[in-house]
């Protein structure tokens, strides 16, 4: 049983994603809330920049 | 078939005709009668003209259309008549000296009283190799016009003046066709499309409560992830509705095609990158790898009359055979970096992150030093291609009054065998098992990885094939061709559908997020919008975008 354990996890820790879940570590470590924060602030930031650029543009084409 | 299911396909159709009917009206449909009317009737060079002003540059347009047609063309846009009398006789002039500068005889003469060995075998050879910026060729057109100062000679062979007049009445002539009934069409078609993306945002959210009632927390609670989760692709679309308002031509087919056009090649890229995307990795070392394929391909493909070409040994003249050995080298290249990549995620274990990123140093330095050994010492950009290879990205084929550039159909074909490579084969049920648990495909039997060696190995295929295209482009390759390239790929990837995560993406999400992130840098461009803002922009929209990604993983599982 152990030699059949340590197999799997040899095998595991052999592969790329094994060592790196980055989205799993995301989510241990931030909230719903906060991603949802992120998201609407991004949003309000392009709109906010999308309106400058087009007030300050010097239009082409 | 259920009554909701027959009033989507409704609403989908109607979306359909709404999209035709604001593109046809952006386009102006009176635009092409009008022009054509003014060429006597010529639809397919009113076409070429409206959509391409440089093929009025062409000498073959003019030798075809004939001098007059050309007058009244551009006299209908209420250009001054004597110019255009001056500037059609002056190119008349020019194409007939043009053209007699392959005349046997005169080319013997003239060839006698310069320094230039002619004999009879080969006469012909140097005749036909003898092209317009051939300075032999330069001086018997200068000398047959009588023109003696060059600067004005080259102004007159770019055809400057008439080109000059055309642009100048060209506002007028999209102006007219656009207010003859193009405003109506499409004030129609965006009224249609509103109505039919009204009722699909609307069965998205399921506002309606079916069956069983909804308190108003979970009304707002529904409302509020509807958002969060299409909150990129309400954005884009509120730039392009932006747009397309500021800008009502905007929408134009010639506008569509462009953005399709330059979409082509970045999306190549992002197909090879979704592969590696979907494997929970990434590629940023796409660009520059990119830059040195194209360089490779931009010295092999160097015109022969070209004085500093990289390898001036190299005589043929190439056909079609010839620019395998181009393409062939440039997907070596591609896939000798994509190769490390892999080695190093599948057999290192590295995180595809640091290991592009090395390579990404690697494939730039190597660009420079291929470049800088010129022959010249020189490190300017690697130019003056063969014409045949130029024709594979400027060429188009005509789809009735629709000019289709080749790049776009490369990329549609390509995309189609990547799709079925990606839903068709083992490896692309593998890549999908691979990226979605490694630890549950590894159990299973996958060779796992064997499966990251040959999703890098198409990935690198893909690279060189676009970078083969984009090479003749942008026509010069340079040192700095392909900077950033790689997040214009990855965002297009994202946008697309992709997940970070691994495991999720699909070949037409890769594509429709290409064309969307195109769409929007044009846009964007289109409007005027500072260079640095659309930076900011741009990189707002991939956080977004994996913002989103995430938001999705957490709420899944």
């Amino acid at each position: 049983m152990d030699a059949a354990k340590a197999q799997s996890e040899k095998t595991f820790s052999n592969t790329p994603r094994g060592r790196y879940k980055l989205y799993d570590k995301i989510k241990q470590n931030v909230s719903l809330g906060t991603v949802n924060a992120v998201i609407i602030v991004t949003a309000v930031l392009i709109v906010g920049f999308l309106i400058y650029g087009i007030l300050t543009a010097h239009s082409q084409g | 078939m259920s009554k909701k299911r027959i009033i989507s396909i409704i609403m989908i159709v109607v979306l359909a005709a709404g999209v035709a009917l604001a593109v046809y009206g952006a386009t102006g449909v009176g635009i092409y009668d009008n022009a054509a009317a003014m060429l006597g009737g010529d639809k397919k060079a009113a076409i070429g003209y409206i959509q391409d002003p440089s093929s009025l540059t062409e000498i073959g347009s003019m030798e075809k259309l004939g001098s007059d047609k050309v007058k009244s063309f551009l006299k209908g846009l209420g250009l001054d008549a004597s110019a255009v009398d001056a500037a059609v006789d002056e190119r008349v002039r020019y194409e007939a000296a043009v053209a007699n500068s392959k005349d046997r005889e005169k080319f013997l003469a003239y060839a006698q009283t310069v320094d230039e060995t002619v004999t009879a075998d080969n006469i012909g050879d140097l005749i036909k190799d003898h092209d317009k910026s051939d300075p032999m060729k330069k001086a018997m057109v200068m000398q047959e016009l009588g023109i003696t100062d060059e600067a004005e000679f080259d102004k007159l062979a770019s055809n400057e003046k008439l080109l000059a007049l055309y642009k100048q009445g060209l506002p007028k002539l999209l102006e007219n066709g656009r207010m003859t009934s193009g405003v109506i069409y499409q004030f129609i078609g965006i009224v249609l499309m509103v109505i039919a993306l009204a009722y699909f945002v609307i069965q998205a959210m399921d506002i309606k409560p079916r069956g069983k009632t909804r308190t108003a927390n979970q009304k707002t609670a529904k409302m509020t992830s509807f958002f969060l989760n299409y909150a990129l692709f309400i954005i884009l679309g509120l730039i392009l509705v932006v747009v397309s308002i500021i800008r009502i031509d905007f929408l134009s087919m010639s506008n569509i095609l462009n953005i399709l056009q330059n979409a082509s090649t970045k999306g190549i890229l992002a197909l090879g990158c979704a592969g590696l995307i979907v494997l929970a990795g990434t590629d940023l070392s796409i660009g520059r790898v990119l830059g040195i394929s194209a360089a490779v391909t931009a010295s092999l493909v160097q015109s022969t009359t070209y004085a500093s070409r990289m390898y001036p040994t190299m005589v043929q003249p190439l056909g079609t055979l010839g620019l395998l050995v181009p393409l062939f080298a440039s997907i070596a290249v591609a896939v000798a970096f994509s190769l490390i990549n892999g080695f190093g995620v599948a057999k290192l274990h590295l995180h595809a992150f640091i290991v592009t990123l090395g390579t990404q140093l690697i494939a730039y330095g190597a660009n420079c030093l291929y470049i800088e050994s010129q022959p010249s010492g020189t490190a300017q950009a690697l130019s003056t291609f063969d014409p045949n290879f130029l024709n594979i990205a400027a060429g188009a084929i005509y789809l009735g009054e629709v000019r289709i550039p080749l790049v776009v159909i490369y990329f549609l074909v390509l995309a189609a065998i990547v799709w079925v490579i990606w839903n068709k084969t083992k490896l692309g049920k593998n890549m999908f098992a691979v990226g979605g648990n490694t630890e549950a495909a590894a159990v299973s039997g996958v060779n796992v990885a064997k499966t990251i060696m040959l999703v890098y190995l198409l990935a690198g295929v893909l690279y060189g094939i676009a970078s083969f295209l984009e090479a003749a482009r942008i026509t010069s390759v340079g040192a700095n061709t392909g900077l950033n390239y790689e997040l214009d790929a990855i965002s297009a990837v994202v946008v697309g559908g992709v997940s970070f995560s691994g495991g999720v993406g699909t070949i037409q999400g890769v594509v429709i997020g290409a064309v969307i992130m195109q769409a929007i840098v044009y846009a964007l461009q289109f409007l005027g919008i500072n260079p640095y803002i659309q930076y900011i922009i741009r990189g707002l929209i991939i956080i977004l975008a994996v913002s989103i990604d995430v938001r999705k993983y957490i709420v899944k599982k």
